[in-house]
Protein backbone atom coordinates (compact mmCIF):
# COMPACT_ATOMS: atom_id res chain seq x y z
CA UNK A 1 0.00 0.00 0.00
CA UNK A 2 1.38 3.21 -0.73
CA UNK A 3 2.20 5.54 2.35
CA UNK A 4 1.21 9.27 2.22
CA UNK A 5 4.27 10.87 0.99
CA UNK A 6 4.10 8.18 -1.98
CA UNK A 7 1.30 10.64 -2.97
CA UNK A 8 2.13 13.24 -5.43
CA UNK A 9 1.87 16.91 -4.14
CA UNK A 10 -1.32 17.69 -5.80
CA UNK A 11 -3.18 14.60 -5.01
CA UNK A 12 -2.15 15.41 -0.87
CA UNK A 13 -3.51 18.56 -1.40
CA UNK A 14 -6.63 17.68 -2.78
CA UNK A 15 -6.96 15.61 0.09
CA UNK A 16 -6.26 17.83 2.52
CA UNK A 17 -8.46 20.64 0.89
CA UNK A 18 -11.59 18.07 1.24
CA UNK A 19 -10.49 16.85 5.05
CA UNK A 20 -10.76 21.04 6.15
CA UNK A 21 -14.20 20.98 4.92
CA UNK A 22 -15.21 18.69 7.81
CA UNK A 23 -15.94 19.66 11.73
CA UNK A 24 -13.86 17.90 14.68
CA UNK A 25 -10.50 17.56 12.53
CA UNK A 26 -8.48 18.07 15.39
CA UNK A 27 -7.72 14.77 16.53
CA UNK A 28 -6.48 13.86 12.75
CA UNK A 29 -3.78 16.53 13.69
CA UNK A 30 -1.07 13.73 14.78
CA UNK A 31 -1.44 11.87 11.48
CA UNK A 32 2.12 14.11 10.05
CA UNK A 33 3.22 17.53 10.31
CA UNK A 34 2.24 18.42 7.31
CA UNK A 35 -1.65 17.26 8.42
CA UNK A 36 -0.80 19.66 11.89
CA UNK A 37 0.14 22.50 9.93
CA UNK A 38 -3.05 22.72 7.50
CA UNK A 39 -5.59 21.64 10.24
CA UNK A 40 -3.94 24.20 12.99
CA UNK A 41 -4.39 26.85 9.93
CA UNK A 42 -7.69 25.86 9.94
CA UNK A 43 -8.57 25.64 13.44
CA UNK A 44 -7.25 28.06 15.04
CA UNK A 45 -7.76 30.84 12.42
CA UNK A 46 -11.47 31.58 13.87
CA UNK A 47 -11.92 30.97 17.41
CA UNK A 48 -15.17 31.18 19.35
CA UNK A 49 -14.79 31.87 22.99
CA UNK A 50 -16.31 31.30 25.75
CA UNK A 51 -15.25 33.35 28.65
CA UNK A 52 -14.59 29.89 30.16
CA UNK A 53 -12.01 29.09 27.11
CA UNK A 54 -9.85 32.16 27.78
CA UNK A 55 -7.72 29.73 29.48
CA UNK A 56 -6.52 27.37 26.37
CA UNK A 57 -6.13 31.11 25.06
CA UNK A 58 -3.82 32.28 27.44
CA UNK A 59 -1.77 28.23 26.77
CA UNK A 60 -1.46 28.78 22.85
CA UNK A 61 2.20 28.66 21.69
CA UNK A 62 3.44 31.41 19.85
CA UNK A 63 3.56 29.75 16.59
CA UNK A 64 -0.50 29.23 17.09
CA UNK A 65 -1.13 32.74 17.74
CA UNK A 66 0.04 33.84 14.29
CA UNK A 67 -2.34 31.48 13.04
CA UNK A 68 -5.51 33.38 14.75
CA UNK A 69 -7.32 35.76 12.52
CA UNK A 70 -10.53 36.65 14.15
CA UNK A 71 -11.42 36.28 17.91
CA UNK A 72 -14.86 36.21 19.26
CA UNK A 73 -15.33 36.50 22.97
CA UNK A 74 -19.10 35.36 23.29
CA UNK A 75 -20.03 36.52 26.87
CA UNK A 76 -22.42 34.64 28.60
CA UNK A 77 -24.88 36.32 30.70
CA UNK A 78 -27.43 35.42 33.51
CA UNK A 79 -29.79 33.39 32.49
CA UNK A 80 -33.25 35.49 34.18
CA UNK A 81 -37.03 34.08 34.50
CA UNK A 82 -40.85 34.86 33.73
CA UNK A 83 -40.46 36.39 37.09
CA UNK A 84 -38.60 39.17 35.70
CA UNK A 85 -38.69 39.03 31.72
CA UNK A 86 -41.34 41.40 31.35
CA UNK A 87 -39.73 43.83 33.43
CA UNK A 88 -36.08 46.01 33.12
CA UNK A 89 -33.06 44.68 34.37
CA UNK A 90 -32.37 45.24 38.21
CA UNK A 91 -29.09 47.21 39.54
CA UNK A 92 -27.92 43.57 41.00
CA UNK A 93 -28.35 41.99 37.62
CA UNK A 94 -26.66 44.99 35.91
CA UNK A 95 -24.00 44.91 38.36
CA UNK A 96 -23.66 41.24 38.15
CA UNK A 97 -24.03 41.20 34.43
CA UNK A 98 -21.16 43.88 34.13
CA UNK A 99 -19.09 42.65 36.17
CA UNK A 100 -19.06 39.26 34.20
CA UNK A 101 -18.66 41.27 31.03
CA UNK A 102 -15.87 43.44 32.20
CA UNK A 103 -13.77 40.44 33.62
CA UNK A 104 -14.00 38.83 30.30
CA UNK A 105 -13.19 41.87 28.42
CA UNK A 106 -9.95 42.48 30.96
CA UNK A 107 -8.91 39.23 30.68
CA UNK A 108 -8.51 38.89 26.68
CA UNK A 109 -6.74 42.19 26.72
CA UNK A 110 -4.36 40.90 29.36
CA UNK A 111 -3.83 37.86 27.44
CA UNK A 112 -3.49 39.64 23.94
CA UNK A 113 -1.16 42.11 25.12
CA UNK A 114 1.64 39.48 25.04
CA UNK A 115 1.16 38.67 21.51
CA UNK A 116 2.84 39.91 18.21
CA UNK A 117 1.35 41.80 15.45
CA UNK A 118 1.21 38.76 13.05
CA UNK A 119 1.22 39.99 9.06
CA UNK A 120 -2.30 39.36 8.64
CA UNK A 121 -4.16 41.12 10.93
CA UNK A 122 -6.11 39.92 14.23
CA UNK A 123 -9.93 40.64 14.49
CA UNK A 124 -11.76 41.03 18.27
CA UNK A 125 -15.13 40.43 17.96
CA UNK A 126 -16.97 41.05 21.32
CA UNK A 127 -20.81 39.76 21.71
CA UNK A 128 -22.54 39.37 25.09
CA UNK A 129 -25.88 37.67 25.53
CA UNK A 130 -28.45 36.04 27.96
CA UNK A 131 -29.71 32.62 27.03
CA UNK A 132 -32.81 33.53 28.22
CA UNK A 133 -32.95 36.54 25.84
CA UNK A 134 -34.26 33.96 23.33
CA UNK A 135 -36.51 32.18 25.48
CA UNK A 136 -39.09 34.99 26.28
CA UNK A 137 -40.14 37.82 24.33
CA UNK A 138 -37.57 37.38 21.19
CA UNK A 139 -37.86 34.37 20.19
CA UNK A 140 -36.69 34.02 16.68
CA UNK A 141 -34.26 36.87 17.23
CA UNK A 142 -30.29 36.00 16.75
CA UNK A 143 -28.31 36.77 19.81
CA UNK A 144 -25.51 34.90 18.94
CA UNK A 145 -25.89 32.08 21.24
CA UNK A 146 -24.26 28.81 20.95
CA UNK A 147 -25.90 26.52 18.28
CA UNK A 148 -28.32 29.58 16.52
CA UNK A 149 -27.99 28.89 12.60
CA UNK A 150 -28.74 31.56 10.23
CA UNK A 151 -30.03 30.21 6.80
CA UNK A 152 -31.63 27.27 7.85
CA UNK A 153 -35.51 28.02 6.90
CA UNK A 154 -37.05 27.90 10.95
CA UNK A 155 -35.95 30.83 13.34
CA UNK A 156 -33.76 30.01 15.66
CA UNK A 157 -34.57 28.80 19.69
CA UNK A 158 -38.46 28.18 18.98
CA UNK A 159 -37.83 24.40 19.61
CA UNK A 160 -36.43 25.76 23.25
CA UNK A 161 -40.01 26.17 24.24
CA UNK A 162 -40.16 22.59 25.47
CA UNK A 163 -37.23 22.86 27.93
CA UNK A 164 -36.78 26.09 28.75
CA UNK A 165 -37.89 27.50 32.29
CA UNK A 166 -40.96 29.63 31.46
CA UNK A 167 -44.20 29.70 30.42
CA UNK A 168 -44.63 28.85 26.62
CA UNK A 169 -46.78 32.26 26.11
CA UNK A 170 -44.43 34.03 25.09
CA UNK A 171 -43.18 35.78 21.71
CA UNK A 172 -44.71 38.22 19.15
CA UNK A 173 -46.93 34.65 17.96
CA UNK A 174 -48.73 35.39 21.20
CA UNK A 175 -49.03 39.15 21.87
CA UNK A 176 -47.96 42.23 22.52
CA UNK A 177 -44.92 42.75 25.24
CA UNK A 178 -44.65 45.32 27.41
CA UNK A 179 -42.38 48.08 26.63
CA UNK A 180 -40.22 47.23 29.64
CA UNK A 181 -40.43 43.47 28.68
CA UNK A 182 -38.61 45.21 24.83
CA UNK A 183 -36.29 47.09 26.85
CA UNK A 184 -34.59 44.63 28.78
CA UNK A 185 -32.17 42.75 26.82
CA UNK A 186 -30.47 46.42 25.25
CA UNK A 187 -29.51 47.50 28.52
CA UNK A 188 -27.14 50.30 28.47
CA UNK A 189 -23.47 49.61 29.89
CA UNK A 190 -20.72 51.34 31.42
CA UNK A 191 -18.26 48.70 32.83
CA UNK A 192 -15.47 49.51 34.72
CA UNK A 193 -12.16 47.80 34.75
CA UNK A 194 -10.31 47.04 38.23
CA UNK A 195 -7.20 47.61 36.62
CA UNK A 196 -6.19 49.85 33.74
CA UNK A 197 -6.51 47.63 30.22
CA UNK A 198 -3.27 47.10 28.87
CA UNK A 199 -2.48 48.12 25.42
CA UNK A 200 -3.41 45.33 23.03
CA UNK A 201 -0.73 45.62 19.96
CA UNK A 202 -1.95 42.68 17.39
CA UNK A 203 -5.60 43.92 17.08
CA UNK A 204 -6.22 45.13 13.80
CA UNK A 205 -9.70 45.23 13.54
CA UNK A 206 -12.74 45.72 16.10
CA UNK A 207 -16.45 43.86 15.45
CA UNK A 208 -19.02 44.22 17.84
CA UNK A 209 -22.47 43.44 15.70
CA UNK A 210 -26.14 43.30 16.05
CA UNK A 211 -26.56 40.27 17.67
CA UNK A 212 -25.49 41.85 20.86
CA UNK A 213 -28.12 43.75 21.94
CA UNK A 214 -26.70 45.02 25.37
CA UNK A 215 -25.02 48.04 24.15
CA UNK A 216 -21.97 49.59 25.53
CA UNK A 217 -21.72 53.11 25.91
CA UNK A 218 -19.75 55.40 23.97
CA UNK A 219 -17.02 56.17 27.24
CA UNK A 220 -16.09 52.47 27.41
CA UNK A 221 -16.16 51.45 23.84
CA UNK A 222 -13.61 54.60 23.04
CA UNK A 223 -11.79 52.94 26.17
CA UNK A 224 -11.84 49.69 24.51
CA UNK A 225 -10.47 51.23 20.49
CA UNK A 226 -8.30 53.23 22.88
CA UNK A 227 -6.16 50.39 23.87
CA UNK A 228 -5.76 49.11 20.34
CA UNK A 229 -3.34 51.43 18.79
CA UNK A 230 -2.63 49.21 15.93
CA UNK A 231 -6.49 49.44 14.78
CA UNK A 232 -7.28 50.41 11.28
CA UNK A 233 -10.39 48.87 10.69
CA UNK A 234 -13.92 48.95 12.85
CA UNK A 235 -17.28 47.39 12.51
CA UNK A 236 -19.74 49.17 15.19
CA UNK A 237 -23.57 47.63 15.01
CA UNK A 238 -24.91 49.32 18.02
CA UNK A 239 -29.27 49.48 18.59
CA UNK A 240 -31.37 52.71 18.85
CA UNK A 241 -31.49 52.67 22.03
CA UNK A 242 -34.70 51.98 24.34
CA UNK A 243 -34.44 54.57 26.52
CA UNK A 244 -34.46 58.02 25.35
CA UNK A 245 -32.50 59.77 28.65
CA UNK A 246 -29.72 57.27 27.99
CA UNK A 247 -30.16 58.12 23.82
CA UNK A 248 -29.86 62.00 24.97
CA UNK A 249 -27.24 61.46 26.82
CA UNK A 250 -25.04 59.28 24.76
CA UNK A 251 -25.59 61.48 21.57
CA UNK A 252 -24.80 65.32 23.01
CA UNK A 253 -21.66 63.30 24.73
CA UNK A 254 -23.05 64.88 28.78
CA UNK A 255 -22.00 62.82 31.33
CA UNK A 256 -24.59 61.70 33.65
CA UNK A 257 -26.09 63.81 36.49
CA UNK A 258 -25.31 62.52 39.84
CA UNK A 259 -27.67 64.78 41.11
CA UNK A 260 -31.01 63.02 42.91
CA UNK A 261 -33.19 65.65 40.75
CA UNK A 262 -31.93 63.92 37.32
CA UNK A 263 -33.97 61.69 34.63
CA UNK A 264 -31.68 59.00 34.40
CA UNK A 265 -30.73 58.93 38.34
CA UNK A 266 -34.49 58.51 39.18
CA UNK A 267 -34.97 55.93 36.79
CA UNK A 268 -32.46 53.83 38.48
CA UNK A 269 -33.90 55.08 41.85
CA UNK A 270 -37.20 53.52 40.90
CA UNK A 271 -35.45 50.12 39.55
CA UNK A 272 -34.21 49.51 42.63
CA UNK A 273 -37.12 50.78 44.52
CA UNK A 274 -39.26 48.46 42.63
CA UNK A 275 -37.47 45.97 41.21
CA UNK A 276 -34.35 45.00 42.89
CA UNK A 277 -35.95 42.33 45.67
CA UNK A 278 -38.00 40.83 43.58
CA UNK A 279 -35.72 39.77 40.99
CA UNK A 280 -33.27 38.91 43.31
CA UNK A 281 -36.09 36.48 44.60
CA UNK A 282 -36.36 35.27 41.00
CA UNK A 283 -32.80 34.72 40.22
CA UNK A 284 -32.98 32.31 43.53
CA UNK A 285 -35.72 30.69 42.22
CA UNK A 286 -34.30 30.39 38.75
CA UNK A 287 -31.25 28.89 40.47
CA UNK A 288 -32.53 26.39 42.45
CA UNK A 289 -35.07 24.80 39.35
CA UNK A 290 -32.10 24.56 36.61
CA UNK A 291 -30.52 22.83 39.66
CA UNK A 292 -33.44 20.15 40.11
CA UNK A 293 -33.77 19.92 36.06
CA UNK B 1 -18.36 61.29 21.56
CA UNK B 2 -17.19 57.66 20.17
CA UNK B 3 -15.58 58.55 17.16
CA UNK B 4 -12.89 60.93 19.20
CA UNK B 5 -11.10 58.48 20.89
CA UNK B 6 -10.30 56.18 17.86
CA UNK B 7 -6.89 56.02 17.01
CA UNK B 8 -5.48 57.84 13.98
CA UNK B 9 -4.08 54.18 12.77
CA UNK B 10 -7.90 53.74 12.23
CA UNK B 11 -8.86 54.03 8.23
CA UNK B 12 -11.83 52.62 7.78
CA UNK B 13 -15.15 52.54 9.93
CA UNK B 14 -18.49 51.15 9.54
CA UNK B 15 -21.21 51.88 11.78
CA UNK B 16 -24.74 50.69 11.60
CA UNK B 17 -27.60 51.63 14.38
CA UNK B 18 -29.78 48.82 14.00
CA UNK B 19 -33.65 49.28 14.71
CA UNK B 20 -36.69 47.11 14.59
CA UNK B 21 -40.09 49.04 13.58
CA UNK B 22 -42.12 46.03 14.86
CA UNK B 23 -40.79 47.43 18.87
CA UNK B 24 -40.99 50.90 17.80
CA UNK B 25 -44.35 50.47 17.18
CA UNK B 26 -44.91 48.97 20.36
CA UNK B 27 -43.24 51.84 22.13
CA UNK B 28 -44.96 54.64 20.20
CA UNK B 29 -48.53 53.08 21.57
CA UNK B 30 -47.56 52.06 25.38
CA UNK B 31 -49.11 53.35 28.47
CA UNK B 32 -46.34 51.78 30.19
CA UNK B 33 -45.48 52.47 33.92
CA UNK B 34 -41.80 53.39 31.90
CA UNK B 35 -43.27 54.65 28.50
CA UNK B 36 -41.69 58.04 29.35
CA UNK B 37 -38.38 56.61 28.54
CA UNK B 38 -39.78 55.36 25.44
CA UNK B 39 -38.16 55.98 22.57
CA UNK B 40 -38.96 57.94 19.02
CA UNK B 41 -40.42 56.17 16.58
CA UNK B 42 -38.35 57.59 14.11
CA UNK B 43 -34.44 58.52 15.60
CA UNK B 44 -33.71 61.94 15.82
CA UNK B 45 -30.31 62.26 15.58
CA UNK B 46 -27.74 65.06 16.95
CA UNK B 47 -26.11 67.66 14.83
CA UNK B 48 -23.32 67.48 16.89
CA UNK B 49 -23.13 64.12 16.28
CA UNK B 50 -22.88 64.46 12.23
CA UNK B 51 -20.43 67.40 13.04
CA UNK B 52 -17.86 65.43 14.88
CA UNK B 53 -17.99 62.65 12.33
CA UNK B 54 -17.80 65.01 9.65
CA UNK B 55 -14.31 66.34 11.50
CA UNK B 56 -13.45 62.31 11.91
CA UNK B 57 -13.88 61.73 8.28
CA UNK B 58 -11.16 63.84 7.30
CA UNK B 59 -8.57 60.99 8.56
CA UNK B 60 -10.46 58.22 7.25
CA UNK B 61 -9.95 56.51 3.84
CA UNK B 62 -13.49 54.48 4.31
CA UNK B 63 -16.40 55.83 6.04
CA UNK B 64 -19.97 54.36 6.54
CA UNK B 65 -22.69 55.21 9.05
CA UNK B 66 -26.38 54.29 8.93
CA UNK B 67 -28.76 55.96 11.16
CA UNK B 68 -26.95 57.16 14.25
CA UNK B 69 -25.60 60.24 12.13
CA UNK B 70 -28.07 62.47 9.65
CA UNK B 71 -26.41 62.90 6.17
CA UNK B 72 -27.75 67.04 6.58
CA UNK B 73 -25.75 67.22 9.91
CA UNK B 74 -22.69 65.74 8.15
CA UNK B 75 -22.26 68.09 5.20
CA UNK B 76 -23.91 71.08 7.64
CA UNK B 77 -20.65 71.13 9.53
CA UNK B 78 -18.54 70.74 6.84
CA UNK B 79 -16.00 73.74 6.11
CA UNK B 80 -15.14 75.21 2.89
CA UNK B 81 -11.45 75.00 3.37
CA UNK B 82 -12.08 71.23 4.43
CA UNK B 83 -9.85 68.80 2.62
CA UNK B 84 -10.33 64.90 2.46
CA UNK B 85 -7.26 63.77 1.07
CA UNK B 86 -7.67 59.87 1.57
CA UNK B 87 -11.55 59.55 1.63
CA UNK B 88 -12.45 56.85 -1.06
CA UNK B 89 -16.29 56.03 0.30
CA UNK B 90 -18.59 57.09 2.31
CA UNK B 91 -22.24 56.03 3.00
CA UNK B 92 -24.64 58.19 4.84
CA UNK B 93 -28.30 58.31 6.02
CA UNK B 94 -30.94 61.13 5.83
CA UNK B 95 -34.24 60.37 7.14
CA UNK B 96 -34.84 63.17 5.65
CA UNK B 97 -34.75 61.64 2.32
CA UNK B 98 -38.57 60.31 1.88
CA UNK B 99 -41.07 60.78 -0.02
CA UNK B 100 -43.09 64.36 -0.48
CA UNK B 101 -39.87 65.64 1.07
CA UNK B 102 -38.37 66.83 -2.23
CA UNK B 103 -36.58 69.93 -1.20
CA UNK B 104 -34.36 68.28 1.50
CA UNK B 105 -33.58 65.87 -0.55
CA UNK B 106 -32.23 68.55 -2.96
CA UNK B 107 -30.26 70.49 -0.02
CA UNK B 108 -28.76 67.24 0.98
CA UNK B 109 -27.46 66.43 -2.16
CA UNK B 110 -26.19 69.71 -2.98
CA UNK B 111 -24.50 70.01 0.04
CA UNK B 112 -22.86 66.16 -0.86
CA UNK B 113 -21.53 67.83 -3.92
CA UNK B 114 -19.71 70.75 -2.59
CA UNK B 115 -17.88 68.49 -0.17
CA UNK B 116 -17.39 65.36 -2.60
CA UNK B 117 -15.61 68.56 -4.77
CA UNK B 118 -13.00 68.64 -2.12
CA UNK B 119 -12.61 65.08 -1.85
CA UNK B 120 -9.99 64.13 -4.56
CA UNK B 121 -9.63 60.27 -3.97
CA UNK B 122 -13.78 59.64 -3.82
CA UNK B 123 -14.55 56.69 -5.72
CA UNK B 124 -18.17 56.37 -4.35
CA UNK B 125 -20.49 58.19 -2.18
CA UNK B 126 -24.02 57.30 -1.04
CA UNK B 127 -26.73 58.94 0.86
CA UNK B 128 -29.55 56.44 1.51
CA UNK B 129 -32.73 55.72 3.15
CA UNK B 130 -35.15 53.07 4.00
CA UNK B 131 -38.07 51.62 6.47
CA UNK B 132 -40.64 49.86 6.16
CA UNK B 133 -42.70 50.68 2.82
CA UNK B 134 -39.99 53.28 1.64
CA UNK B 135 -36.53 53.37 0.36
CA UNK B 136 -34.18 55.24 -2.09
CA UNK B 137 -30.19 55.74 -2.69
CA UNK B 138 -28.45 58.60 -3.92
CA UNK B 139 -24.98 57.25 -5.77
CA UNK B 140 -21.92 58.89 -7.78
CA UNK B 141 -20.02 56.50 -9.03
CA UNK B 142 -16.65 57.97 -9.97
CA UNK B 143 -15.28 54.90 -12.49
CA UNK B 144 -18.69 55.60 -14.10
CA UNK B 145 -18.89 59.24 -14.11
CA UNK B 146 -22.33 58.93 -13.31
CA UNK B 147 -25.07 59.64 -10.41
CA UNK B 148 -28.37 57.40 -9.73
CA UNK B 149 -30.89 57.94 -8.27
CA UNK B 150 -33.01 54.57 -6.98
CA UNK B 151 -36.09 54.82 -4.74
CA UNK B 152 -39.70 53.68 -4.26
CA UNK B 153 -41.24 56.51 -5.81
CA UNK B 154 -41.33 58.68 -9.15
CA UNK B 155 -38.75 61.55 -8.07
CA UNK B 156 -36.45 63.86 -10.57
CA UNK B 157 -33.29 64.74 -9.55
CA UNK B 158 -33.52 68.69 -9.80
CA UNK B 159 -31.26 70.56 -12.41
CA UNK B 160 -29.10 72.24 -9.70
CA UNK B 161 -28.15 68.80 -8.52
CA UNK B 162 -27.17 67.67 -11.48
CA UNK B 163 -25.38 70.27 -12.37
CA UNK B 164 -23.13 70.20 -9.53
CA UNK B 165 -22.62 66.55 -9.74
CA UNK B 166 -21.37 67.78 -13.25
CA UNK B 167 -19.15 69.49 -11.36
CA UNK B 168 -17.39 66.79 -9.58
CA UNK B 169 -17.69 64.51 -12.73
CA UNK B 170 -15.65 67.44 -14.90
CA UNK B 171 -12.99 67.64 -11.63
CA UNK B 172 -12.31 63.78 -10.72
CA UNK B 173 -13.80 61.42 -13.42
CA UNK B 174 -12.52 60.46 -16.87
CA UNK B 175 -15.77 59.86 -18.71
CA UNK B 176 -18.92 61.37 -20.01
CA UNK B 177 -20.99 62.35 -17.33
CA UNK B 178 -24.11 60.35 -16.47
CA UNK B 179 -27.93 60.98 -14.56
CA UNK B 180 -29.81 57.21 -14.10
CA UNK B 181 -32.84 57.04 -12.31
CA UNK B 182 -34.54 53.84 -11.39
CA UNK B 183 -37.46 53.23 -10.02
CA UNK B 184 -37.70 49.99 -7.19
CA UNK B 185 -40.90 48.24 -7.48
CA UNK B 186 -40.06 45.84 -4.44
CA UNK B 187 -42.02 45.81 -1.80
CA UNK B 188 -39.90 47.14 1.35
CA UNK B 189 -40.81 45.35 4.32
CA UNK B 190 -37.86 46.78 6.58
CA UNK B 191 -34.36 48.31 6.39
CA UNK B 192 -33.58 45.17 5.60
CA UNK B 193 -35.10 44.93 2.40
CA UNK B 194 -33.92 48.32 1.37
CA UNK B 195 -30.21 47.58 1.56
CA UNK B 196 -30.97 44.28 -0.71
CA UNK B 197 -32.75 45.65 -3.05
CA UNK B 198 -31.03 48.96 -2.98
CA UNK B 199 -27.42 47.07 -3.62
CA UNK B 200 -25.71 48.37 -0.44
CA UNK B 201 -24.53 45.58 0.79
CA UNK B 202 -21.28 46.78 1.79
CA UNK B 203 -22.54 49.59 4.87
CA UNK B 204 -23.80 46.69 7.04
CA UNK B 205 -22.35 43.06 7.94
CA UNK B 206 -23.68 40.40 5.49
CA UNK B 207 -24.75 38.00 8.31
CA UNK B 208 -26.13 40.76 9.75
CA UNK B 209 -28.11 41.79 6.96
CA UNK B 210 -30.08 38.65 6.64
CA UNK B 211 -30.29 38.17 10.32
CA UNK B 212 -32.46 41.85 10.25
CA UNK B 213 -34.18 41.10 7.18
CA UNK B 214 -35.32 37.51 8.60
CA UNK B 215 -36.08 39.16 11.96
CA UNK B 216 -38.07 42.18 10.64
CA UNK B 217 -39.69 39.91 7.60
CA UNK B 218 -41.22 37.17 10.46
CA UNK B 219 -42.11 39.72 13.33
Amino acid sequence: MPDWLSLPPEVRAIILKLLIHHDKIAPYATVSKEWQSVIEKKNFGHLKLHPSSLNSLERLAEQQQGLVKHIWLNIELKRYTCQSCRRIESITSIYANNKIMAEAIMRLYFILANWKQNGGGLTLELNAYSPSDSEHWFQGCYFGAPGEVIGSECPPQRGLLTTAIHYPTHGFWYGTPTDDALRRPFEPTTLNFQEELPSVQAVTKFLLRRPCRRQLDPLTLSYLWAKLPQLGEVLYEPWQLSERPSQDQWDSGKKPHLDSSSHKTNHLNYRLRKYDLSETFAERQDGQNIRGF
Amino acid sequence: MICQRLSPSVKTVKIFEDFNENYLDIFQHSQGINSHLNPDRVRITYPGVGAAFAKKSRQLEHFSVAFLVDACHFFDACQPHWRWLHLRSLALTSRMMCKDNPLPIRRILEAAAQSALHMPELETMTVWNGAKGEACAFTWCRQDASISWRGTWDFKLHPSVIQDWKKVAYKYARHEFTVNEELLTQEIRSHGDAIQYLGLHSVVDDVSLRQIRRENNCG
